[in-house]
């Protein structure tokens, strides 16, 4: 993350909340609080779901902030446990809703995920509904690391190298992901 | 570049790869029909997915607050090993003592008593009672029975 001269760097921060500065975590978190959530979001696509999981990950920075080394920038290092836990906590889900109800929860999961994002204006909602929700129902349908990889190289603006830090996997494989990605997705906006 | 190069056509299409792979690609998809409707395609495709409405954010001086008593809930939450045992566990570990206690134990190789070492054993016992002995020598032991019981107290007098 760049910062305007004279702001403190995210791995400052850190290290202070290390240190429990109660005040430089509340700044990590103003920081990184909309990204955390739209990233939680756009994997698991569920409101409560997001908060949670977003929470959570700041949480986790909270408690082991003095176990980061500052050999990645934070964001790489945040990002990191942000995507481990909502991955983990899909995989957590859809167990205990095939464990549950194996007919039903499928089905109930799809019709959460199918609901596009809310926007702002409900009118263009109802218009680009559709296809973003077509859209978005083929990323539900990614493997995690192929929903995970694109959700950062697109929506978060990470490059290839960056992703490939997160996902802790080396960049040929995120180039593989992101075009198998693309190769489904593309099927979607042309069948 | 003789191979399609599609696996470059994302960061292509981002505009991140080094200025010689670029080149490689440049030259492929300008002799290459079917490499340039591909990454005509990722460029669709990425539009349409960064095109995609931002969630309705949460209140975030209430998502704070919320934060924060998850903080506190979790450093007042009492460590793993120290909160209660579920019923399940606890039933578990008791059936294993149990178990444990019931089995028939392991036939153990008798072996003769060594006498001699019980007798050094006993006697180490008493080597404070041994030190005195010379008062013992001088007691009636009919008549000083409760002397002897608290030697140990009886302070040892020169001479007798």
């Amino acid at each position: 993350m760049s910062h305007e001269r004279g702001e403190t760097s995210d791995e400052a921060l850190c290290a202070r909340v290390a240190a429990r500065d109660e005040g430089a975590f509340d700044q990590l978190v103003e920081r990184y609080q909309a990204r955390a959530y739209r990233l939680a979001w756009s994997l698991l696509r569920d409101p409560e779901d997001a908060r949670d999981v977003s929470q959570e990950a700041f949480l986790r920075v909270y408690q082991s902030a003095g176990r980061f080394r500052g050999e990645a920038r934070f964001s790489t290092w945040f990002y990191r446990i942000l995507v481990n836990l909502a991955l983990d906590h899909r995989r957590r889900r859809r167990w205990w809703e095939r464990a549950v109800a194996p007919d039903r929860g499928e089905e109930e999961t799809a019709l959460v995920e199918r609901q596009p994002a809310p926007g702002p204006d409900p009118g263009e909602r109802a218009s680009e509904g559709q296809a973003m929700t077509r859209l978005w129902d083929a990323v539900r349908r990614l493997s995690p690391q192929q929903r995970a990889a694109v959700v950062l190289s697109v929506q978060e603006q990470l490059s290839t190298a960056e992703v490939a830090a997160v996902l802790e996997i080396s960049e040929p494989t995120v180039r593989v992901h992101l075009h198998r990605a693309v190769q489904a997705l593309r099927k979607v906006l042309k069948p | 570049m003789d191979t399609h190069p599609e696996t470059a056509l994302v960061p292509f299409a981002k505009d991140e790869l080094a200025p010689d792979e670029r080149a490689r690609v440049e030259a492929h998809l300008a002799a290459c029909e079917a490499c340039r409707r591909a990454l005509a395609d990722v460029r669709a495709v990425l539009v349409e997915l960064a095109a995609a409405p931002a969630p309705a954010a949460p209140h975030w001086g209430r998502y704070r607050v919320e934060l924060r008593a998850r903080i506190d809930a979790r450093a007042r939450a009492p460590r793993w090993w120290r909160r209660p045992m579920p019923i399940a566990v606890s039933a578990g570990l008791a059936a294993a003592l149990l178990l444990f206690m019931l089995w028939p134990p392991a036939p153990v190789e008798q072996r003769p008593v060594d006498l001699a070492a019980l007798d050094e054993t006993a006697i180490g016992a008493r080597l404070d009672m041994l030190e005195h002995y010379d008062v013992v020598e001088r007691l009636d032991l009919l008549e000083e029975l409760d002397v002897i019981r608290e030697l140990d107290i009886v302070p040892v007098r020169d001479g007798g």
